[in-house]
C-alpha cells in the first residue's frame, strides 16, 4: 500500500481533490474506499505514522503504545466530582484505532437504534434499513463468531462461576480476524497480523481504486467559504514527536471530517463551526470500563488463547456488560498490590489470576473543549446511576469468580489490597468513593452528535454539519447516544450508510 | 528500536534517577535489586513512553514522581525525599503511598507504566511465570469450526 510520508513533504504544498478525508481509521477508511471506488478523487489524511502491520506486530507493547496510540496511550478525561481518572486509549496512526481494538464487534443493539429512532426522530435507523450496511462491513472485515476453543481458561473459568452464581451464560463474542494465533495482545497490534483492521482490508482497497494517503498531516483547519466547506489546512509533522514543519492546504469539493470522538469536535471548534449551537464537544459519552481479577490456588495461564472471546448481556438493562478480556503480564502486574519484595512476591501469581472486564453504557457526561497545545481539554463526570452500575458490575464479576473457587479478589479500586470471600462479601462497593476505581476507555463518542435539530445537534440526520455545507462527520462522534457495547462495526456500518449516500450525491463544482 | 520511535527529548538527569530510584524499590526482592541492566532498559523506556506521552503526560509524571519523592518518606517519618533514602525504606515509604488511597494514585501512575516496560523483558516475565503466549491452552481439532 502506497503511503505518502508527511515528513518527507517539508515545503509548502497545495493539493487538490474530490473529497478530502480527514482521519484514517475505522470510519475515514470506509468511506475513502467507497468514494475511491466510485471514481471519486479522494485524499486521506492522517496525523500519525505509517507502521505496516509485520513491523508492528513484532513490536514490543510499550514500543507499540508510543507508534500507534496517541500521547503513548497517556490520554485523560478530567473528572468532574466523584468519577474516576478515565484513561482514554486512541490510536494515532495509518488505520487509527482499529489497530488497537480487541476485533470485538457488535451491531448497534436494537434498543439503542429503538432510542434514535423514537427519541431522537433519526429516519433510516432501523435494524432492517441498516441490514445492508452492516452485512457489508461485516463481509469486508470477515466478522465471525469466535469458537470456544479460542476460549482463554480464565475466560472459560468466569462462565463456569457466572453460571453457578447467576444462571447466566456467556455468550461468544464476534470478531473481524482470520487465523488468530492467540497472543492475547490485540490491542497492542495483532503480532500474527490476524486481525482485519481498516489497514489491513479497506484503506488498500482505497488506495487501489486511486485514493491518496497521506501520513503526517495535521489538519488544523476546516476552509470555509460563505456556507461551504472548501478544504482544509495543516501542517506535516516531523515524526517522533509530531513537531510541525511544512504548511498544506487541500481544496477539495468535499470535506469528510473522521478524526474520532475527540479531534473531530476539536478541529470543527478550532475552524470556528459550531458556535451557534454550542453542541460541539458536548454529550461526550466514554464507556467507563475496568477489570476485576481473581486468584485462584491452581495455575490458570489465562494468557492463553484470545484476547476477548465471550461476553455476558445479561445485565444491559442494568447499565453494564461483561466482557472477557485479558492483558500483557505487566499490565496484570501492575494492577496487584505492594512495592518490592511484597510486589514481585504477588506479581509471581499472575500465572494464578483470572480476569473479566465491565463496561459501563454511559450516559453523556463528557466535554470536549479546546486545550493549551494540540490536545483537547476533556473533562468526564460520571451519572449517579453510572456509578451504581458499577458497584453492581463488579460485584457481579466477584461473585461469579468466587462460585468458581476464587480465593482471592482484586478489585479496581485505588489502594485496595486483595479481598478474600468474606471481605469481598461484607464490602459495600456503593460507599466505595469511584474516584478511586481504576478506570479506562476506548471508546469515546458522541462529542458531534447527529440530530433532527441544529440548536440540539452537530450534524443533520444525512451526517453534514447543520452550519456548514459539504462537510461531513463520519466517525463516533455523531452517534446520538452511547451503545454499550464496543462501537467498531456501529461506527463502520454508519461510515458506509454515509459513503453509500456521498456517492450517489452529485459534488458541488469548484 | 523501531525508528520514529525514539524521542529527541530527553528527560532530564533528574527524571530518570527518580524513575530509577523508583523501578528499583517496585522491582526488589529479599535478595535485593534487581539487575542494573534490566532496570536501566526499563528506566529508559518508561522515559521514551513518557515523552511520547505529550505535555500533559510529561507534566504528569513529573509532578507524580516529585510527589512521590516528598510525600512517601512522610508517610513512614522519614525526611527528606525518597530517592535518597535507603532501599529498603524507600520500599516501605512507596508502599505505604500505595496504601493510601487517592494518593496512591501517582504510585499507580509510574507503576503501571514501569510494570509494563519491565516485564517486557522476556527474563523478567519469566520470573513471574508468564511463558507460552501465543500458544492455544487446547489446540482445536482438524477442521474444528466451532466447539472443541
Amino acid at each position: 500500500m502506497k503511503i505518502f510520508d508527511g515528513t518527507a513533504q517539508g515545503k509548502d504544498v497545495q493539493l487538490d481533490a474530490d473529497v478530502v478525508v480527514v482521519g484514517s481509521g475505522a470510519s475515514g477508511a470506509v468511506v475513502a474506499s467507497l468514494l475511491a471506488e466510485a471514481g471519486q478523487d479522494v485524499l486521506v489524511l492522517e496525523e500519525g505514522s505509517h507502521v505496516r502491520p509485520e513491523v508492528y506486530g513484532a513490536l514490543r507493547p510499550s514500543t507499540q503504545m508510543r507508534t500507534l496510540w496517541r500521547d503513548a496511550g497517556l490520554s485523560f478525561a478530567v473528572p468532574l466530582g466523584d468519577t474516576p481518572v478515565i484513561n482514554v486509549m486512541m490510536g494515532k496512526a495509518v488505520g487509527g484505532s482499529s489497530l488497537l481494538t480487541g476485533g470485538v464487534c457488535f451491531r448497534i443493539p436494537d434498543k439503542v437504534l429503538h432510542t434514535w429512532a423514537h427519541e431522537h426522530g433519526l429516519p433510516g435507523m432501523t435494524p432492517e434499513a441498516l441490514e445492508p450496511a452492516f452485512q457489508s462491513v461485516e463481509a469486508r472485515v470477515k466478522v465471525t463468531e469466535v469458537p470456544a476453543w479460542m476460549r482463554s481458561p480464565s475466560t472459560r473459568i468466569f462462565g463456569e462461576g457466572l453460571e453457578k452464581a447467576t444462571g447466566h451464560s456467556l455468550k461468544p463474542l464476534k470478531r473481524n480476524m482470520e487465523g488468530c494465533q492467540g497472543h492475547g495482545r490485540c490491542n497492542f497490534g495483532c503480532p500474527a497480523g490476524a486481525k482485519l483492521s481498516v489497514d489491513r482490508t479497506y484503506l488498500p482497497h482505497a488506495v487501489e481504486k486511486g485514493a491518496r494517503i497521506y501520513s503526517h498531516a495535521l489538519v488544523e483547519q476546516v476552509l470555509v467559504e460563505g456556507d461551504r466547506a472548501v478544504g482544509v489546512r495543516g501542517r506535516w509533522l516531523n515524526g517522533p514527536e509530531g513537531r510541525r514543519t511544512g504548511r498544506f492546504t487541500v481544496r477539495a469539493r468535499r470535506v469528510v471530517v473522521a478524526a474520532g470522538g475527540y479531534h473531530s469536535p476539536l478541529l470543527l471548534l478550532r475552524s470556528g463551526i459550531g458556535r451557534a449551537s454550542d453542541q460541539v464537544g458536548r454529550n461526550l459519552t466514554l464507556h467507563p470500563s475496568f477489570r476485576v481479577m481473581a486468584r485462584f490456588e491452581q495455575p490458570v495461564h489465562g494468557w492463553r488463547g484470545a484476547m476477548q472471546t465471550a461476553y455476558s448481556d445479561a445485565y444491559n438493562d442494568e447499565r453494564y456488560q461483561l466482557t472477557g478480556m485479558f492483558t500483557p503480564a505487566g499490565v496484570l502486574a501492575a494492577t496487584m498490590p505492594g512495592i518490592g519484595p511484597r510486589h514481585v512476591e504477588r506479581a509471581r501469581e499472575v500465572a494464578h489470576l483470572a480476569v473479566f472486564g465491565g463496561l459501563i453504557h454511559d450516559d453523556g457526561g463528557g466535554r470536549v473543549r479546546r486545550g493549551i497545545g494540540r490536545e483537547p481539554f476533556v473533562t468526564y463526570r460520571l451519572a449517579r446511576e453510572d456509578a451504581h452500575a458499577m458497584g453492581e458490575a463488579m460485584r457481579t464479576m466477584g461473585e461469579a469468580f468466587l462460585a468458581a473457587g476464587a480465593k482471592e479478589i482484586f478489585l479496581p479500586i485505588l489502594g485496595m489490597e486483595g479481598l478474600t470471600p468474606d471481605q469481598f462479601r461484607a464490602l459495600d462497593l456503593d460507599r466505595v468513593p469511584r474516584a478511586r476505581v481504576e478506570c479506562a476507555s476506548q471508546h469515546p463518542l458522541g462529542t458531534c452528535r447527529m440530530g433532527r435539530q441544529p440548536g440540539s445537534s452537530v450534524v443533520d440526520p444525512d451526517g453534514e454539519c447543520w452550519e456548514v455545507k459539504e462537510l461531513f462527520l463520519a466517525d463516533g462522534s455523531v452517534l446520538p447516544t452511547s451503545l454499550g457495547v464496543n462501537p467498531q462495526l456501529s461506527i463502520m456500518t454508519l461510515a458506509t450508510r454515509l459513503g453509500w449516500m456521498l456517492r450517489e450525491r452529485k459534488l458541488p463544482a469548484r | 528500536m523501531f525508528p520514529g520511535t525514539v524521542s529527541t527529548l530527553t528527560p532530564s538527569p533528574a527524571f530518570l534517577f527518580r524513575a530509577r530510584s523508583l523501578a528499583e524499590a517496585l522491582f526488589s526482592s529479599p535478595s535485593g535489586p534487581p539487575p542494573a541492566d534490566r532496570l536501566d532498559r526499563a528506566t529508559e523506556a518508561f522515559a521514551q513512553v513518557v515523552m511520547h506521552g505529550g505535555l500533559r503526560a510529561r507534566f504528569l509524571f513529573t509532578v507524580a514522581l516529585y510527589a512521590i519523592g516528598w510525600v512517601a518518606p512522610l508517610l513512614i517519618g522519614k525526611l527528606p525525599s525518597a530517592w535518597t533514602l535507603p532501599l529498603q525504606d524507600r520500599v516501605r515509604a512507596v508502599g505505604a503511598m500505595e496504601a493510601t488511597g487517592l494518593l496512591a494514585a501517582p504510585v499507580m501512575l509510574c507503576k503501571a507504566i514501569l510494570c509494563i516496560v519491565y516485564y517486557e523483558e522476556p527474563g523478567a516475565a519469566e520470573e513471574i511465570g508468564h511463558v507460552g503466549v501465543g500458544f492455544w491452552e487446547k489446540p482445536p481439532a482438524a477442521g474444528a469450526g466451532g466447539e472443541a
